[in-house]
């Protein structure tokens, strides 16, 4: 229950609110237009009463002072005016226009995207009755990371009531993952330039974009080799079974049904002969895709989980054209996401919306730096929600970061800086006192002196004091943690947004300002929610990685392990994971391994490479000359050269030792970037069909 | 939008032909005008200062000044100029002119300099990637103007509709405004005499009693017209917004409190797991 206090604060800042201007905003002309006319106006009818007073029986010196009164008024009424209503439109702007907005391709509407195929967006603007606006300008908020045109996604011009606007434009996402659209900028301003108002009209819309589709060479091959074509799905395995292939002939055993005795051999060679049948079964391919931040690093579709993503979804494809059962398990630190194999069309799209889910998660940490967290979700809060960042609905005292700084235990690795801003308000008060025991005595030992002695100097002294006194309060300003304390402000706003924007209100703000970790890991969920690209660290102050998710090997070996269990004869299990950094932590993963293989199953392992690196089997010259650095200095040059070697020899190492590890149990490596994945992938596919093609 | 338009683009783009006309038209009108009343070479004067304030932003205040003064100064200065009537034409003219003058000069100010204000986070587009050893340089801010084309014959009725409309709600205004102040001057010199025997308040002089008019009728109806927006503001806050209203109202009232147990939980935190 709200107490008298809580309702009297509230009154206070809603009169202050109302007190301030609402919707609109000032320009510098503006600004400068309505102090000139106020100015004019102060000028004429001030001048005219002085007039009256200091010369009171004598005719007007300033006859003509009402004339400029007239003009000074007639500008100043029409400014109001015009600034009431730009307010009014201003403030009711964002509920009278109404958003629609549409996605084509050649057939119509389309709930879901494909990566490389370009789509038309179709956006209806439409403007209830009412109130027109002179003129707007409209820009819908591109996704992060899709090829478009921005002006051809902008209108500029007048908004009648009742009319609809249209804005189309062509759009392709390179990528698969996820495409959200935000909702358009509006931007409004008087013809005059005097006001201007910006907000967002906000209308979150989210479509996937599924992997592209193979080309001819993911497919496999659909010639007809044997006398009898199979049903779809159905492939002869080189192993005794109740086919109806020929693959032998033996003596006969006694309990071997006497149809299958060939007849015509046995009267040959004069003892019993029977006949072997190839079996028929069905082959599993179960998908193994690592989720994890380590694969998740780097900008949105140009990282490794982006080419993962792309290997599964091709493989995905290609066995459904020939009607083997895939499965997928997605995998991270903890958790995994199974679909157990299937075929048809239908268990094809639903793989490739998993994928699409995951190919746009973004990496998270508790351990992120938000003094570079802070200032990029600030801007994107103020353009995207500006109304939820208004002052008088998501304020904070200026008072707070001065008197209530953050203290150095709530920080897990604090720096001194942290730790001398906790002693800001002591640093504070020491300032004061001796700051205006400095001012006393400027002011007045000498000034008492000096007007005694000197009389005429003590105006001079008085005017160093004050300059001394307003310099006093101007130097703690730009002197004590300006920076931190603009973080502070910043971090307040966003912490409300957020803690509202996913219902942790009203115990989630003031948890956000004081616990480091939880507000980094809610501003990065904020941040990938929205697909904005942040920073994250890579390593912590000790050097260790954050980033090598050590957890997925555990969670990767549990997973096989139970699609072992679950599997059958003729499975092949693709490991589709990031596993350079934990060479020594492989050990959960290769017993896994050796239980799949002694069943029977086939393994293959395919490792993801960063990018900028040389892959395995690169020319180094060729690759240096790629990816060399571009420093112009001749030392930084060096050691950015110098670094480059040092990683990309690192990274063959790690892929050496993995491949070792694997290798001893007959299991492939390959790594994602050389060669062709998804065709070594469907080789062994073959292998396991046992007709052992070669293309 | 962002490119500096060429002198003979403009000469094509009727929306600037229309507003310059305009100016130009002001400035005629207030020659003649003043030219009617004697001022002689002097009527030139506005003229001259809103030719050459047009090619600047400085335009509507120069002419304003240079009208201002041209009027107040002598030997002109002694001859009453407008008349103070309710309406009368040649003083709705004048200010007529004027206020064309300042609107058409400040529409071609946003669409030849900008419409709203340099914002650093909306560039032009990328310049080119630079050569192996350069630095790369961020793209200059774009400047967003108003573009010619979008300006209709609509717009200009309205702005020619409005001319003397303000200029005659001014002139009622202002005479309403002194009939105001003459009324609480004689209701204050009727109180000097009949209550207090003549005798001298300590009062406002009674020559005071106009801007005191003045100044209390802008500040009540700016204040009543901020009311409103802001009313009208209040009751369109949606859901989403209204919670963060009261989110951070119990936050102000209890941040000392929330902020003390936050600290706690943390520092607990933060210790057991460093043990």
């Amino acid at each position: 229950m709200l107490s008298p206090r809580t309702i009297r604060s509230s009154l206070s800042r809603l009169s202050k609110a109302n007190a301030s201007i609402g919707g609109g905003m000032f320009t510098s002309r503006g600004s400068w237009f309505i102090l000139f006319v106020f100015g004019l106006l102060a000028f004429a009818v001030v001048g005219q009463f002085v007039a009256q007073v200091a010369a009171p029986n004598e005719p007007m010196r300033f006859p003509n002072l009402p004339s400029v009164a007239l003009i000074a008024l007639t500008l100043a009424l029409w400014f109001i005016a015009e600034w009431f209503l730009f307010a009014v439109r201003a403030t009711r702007l964002r509920h009278r226009l109404q958003l629609t907005r549409v996605v084509l391709d050649e057939q119509g509407p389309a709930d879901t995207l494909w990566a490389g195929r370009s789509f038309r967006v179709r956006l209806t603007l439409e403007l209830s009755p009412g109130l027109s606006f002179p003129y707007v300008q409209l820009a819908d908020r591109l996704p992060f990371g899709v090829e478009a045109d921005p002006e051809a996604a902008r209108y500029e011009g007048a908004l009648e009531a009742g009319e609809k606007v249209e804005i189309a434009y062509r759009l392709r996402c390179p990528s698969p993952g996820r495409v959200r659209f935000e909702g358009i900028g509006v931007q409004l301003a008087d013809p005059q330039g005097f006001f201007y108002h910006e907000t967002f009209l906000s209308a979150a819309v989210v479509y996937r974009v599924l992997p592209p589709l193979v080309d001819s060479r993911g497919h496999a091959p659909t010639v007809k080799r044997h006398n009898l074509l199979l049903p779809p799905g159905i492939h002869r395995y080189r192993r005794p079974g109740s086919g109806s292939e020929l693959l032998d002939l033996r003596d006969y055993l006694p309990g071997d049904p006497p149809k299958t005795i060939a007849w015509k051999v046995s009267a040959r060679r004069d003892r019993l002969i029977t006949k072997e049948f190839e079996n028929e079964v069905p082959v599993r391919c179960t998908l193994f895709v690592d989720t994890s931040t380590s694969v998740r690093l780097g900008p949105p579709g140009q990282n490794a989980l982006t080419r993962l993503v792309e290997i599964a979804a091709a493989v995905a494809q290609a066995t459904t054209a020939t009607r083997d059962l895939t499965g997928l398990c997605l995998f991270d630190e903890r958790t995994t996401t199974v679909v157990r194999p299937a075929r048809g069309s239908r268990h094809l799209v639903h793989l490739l919306n998993i994928l699409a889910g995951a190919a746009g998660l973004a990496p998270t940490s508790g351990q992120s730096n938000l003094d570079e967290l802070i200032p990029l979700g600030y801007a994107f809060a103020q353009e995207v929600y500006p109304e939820m960042m208004r002052a008088d609905l998501n304020r904070i005292a200026a008072v707070v970061p001065w008197l209530a700084p953050q203290p150095a235990y709530t920080r897990r690795q604090p720096t001194t800086g942290d730790r001398l801003w906790s002693w800001l308000p002591w640093l504070l008060l020491l300032y004061g006192l001796a700051g205006a025991g400095l001012i006393a005595v400027l002011l007045l030992g000498p000034a008492l002196w000096l007007a005694k002695a000197l009389g005429g100097v003590l105006l001079l002294w008085v005017l160093m004091g004050l300059m001394a006194f307003l310099l006093f309060l101007r130097i703690p300003i730009y002197t004590f943690f300006p920076h931190r304390r603009r973080l502070h402000h910043w971090r307040k706003r966003l912490a409300a947004l957020i803690s509202v924007h996913y219902g942790l209100a009203p115990e989630g703000l003031g948890l956000f300002l004081e616990d480091d970790e939880q507000f980094a890991l809610y501003l990065q969920r904020f941040l990938a929610d929205h697909q904005v690209p942040y920073p994250l660290p890579f390593y912590d102050e000790r050097g260790h990685y954050l980033v090598a998710a050590p957890g997925k090997v555990a969670v990767l070996a549990a997973a096989l392990l139970h699609s072992v269990g679950k599997g059958r004869d003729n499975e092949l299990f693709v490991l589709l994971a990031d596993l350079l950094e934990l060479p020594e932590r492989l050990d959960p993963l290769v017993r896994a391994v050796k239980v799949a293989l002694a069943r029977h199953h086939r393994v293959l392992v395919i490792c993801p490479w960063p990018p900028g690196i040389a892959a395995p089997g690169t020319s180094e010259a060729r690759q240096d000359e790629a990816d060399g650095p571009d420093a112009a200095d001749p030392a930084e040059r060096e050691l950015q050269s110098a670094m480059t070697r040092a990683t990309r020899n690192r990274f063959h190492r790690a892929y050496d030792q993995v491949r070792h590890s694997f290798g001893r149990l007959g299991v492939p490596v390959i790594c994602a970037r050389s060669g062709d994945p998804v065709r070594s992938i469907l080789d062994k596919l073959e292998l396991l069909r046992g007709l052992g093609r070669r293309r | 939008m962002s490119t500096t338009p060429k002198v003979e683009e403009l000469v094509r783009e009727p929306g600037f032909i229309r507003y310059l006309i305009i100016c130009l038209v002001a400035l005629a009108a207030i020659f003649v005008i003043l030219a009617q009343h004697n001022y002689e070479l002097w009527s030139f004067l506005p003229v001259l200062a809103g030719t050459l304030g047009g090619m600047t932003r400085f335009g509507p205040a120069l002419v304003a000044l240079a009208v201002c003064m041209l009027l107040n100064a002598p030997p002109h200065g002694n001859v009453p100029f407008l008349r103070n009537e309710y309406v009368n034409m040649a003083d709705l003219t004048f200010c007529a002119a004027i206020l064309a003058y300042v609107m058409a000069h400040c529409r071609l100010q946003s669409m030849l300099v900008l419409v709203f204000p340099p914002d650093p986070r909306r560039r032009q587009a990328a310049l080119d990637p630079p050569a192996p050893g350069e630095v790369r340089r961020q793209p200059p801010i774009l400047r967003q103007r108003r573009s010619m084309r979008v300006v209709s014959a609509h717009e200009i009725g309205l702005l020619l509709l409005a001319l003397p409309s303000w200029a005659f709600l001014a002139q009622v205004a202002l005479q309403h405004l002194a009939e105001v102040s003459l009324r609480f001057k004689e209701a204050w010199l009727r109180l000097e005499q009949v209550e207090l025997g003549g005798q001298r308040l300590s009062g406002p002089r009674l020559e005071l009693w106009f801007p005191i008019v003045l100044v209390w009728t802008f500040g009540i109806g700016l204040y009543l017209a901020a009311a409103i927006i802001s009313y009208v503001r209040w009751r369109q806050l949606t859901s989403p917004e209204a919670a963060l209203f009261l989110q951070d109202t119990l936050w102000q009232e209890t941040r000392r409190e929330q902020r003390r147990i936050h600290r706690w939980f943390v520092w607990d935190w933060i210790r057991r797991h460093r043990a």
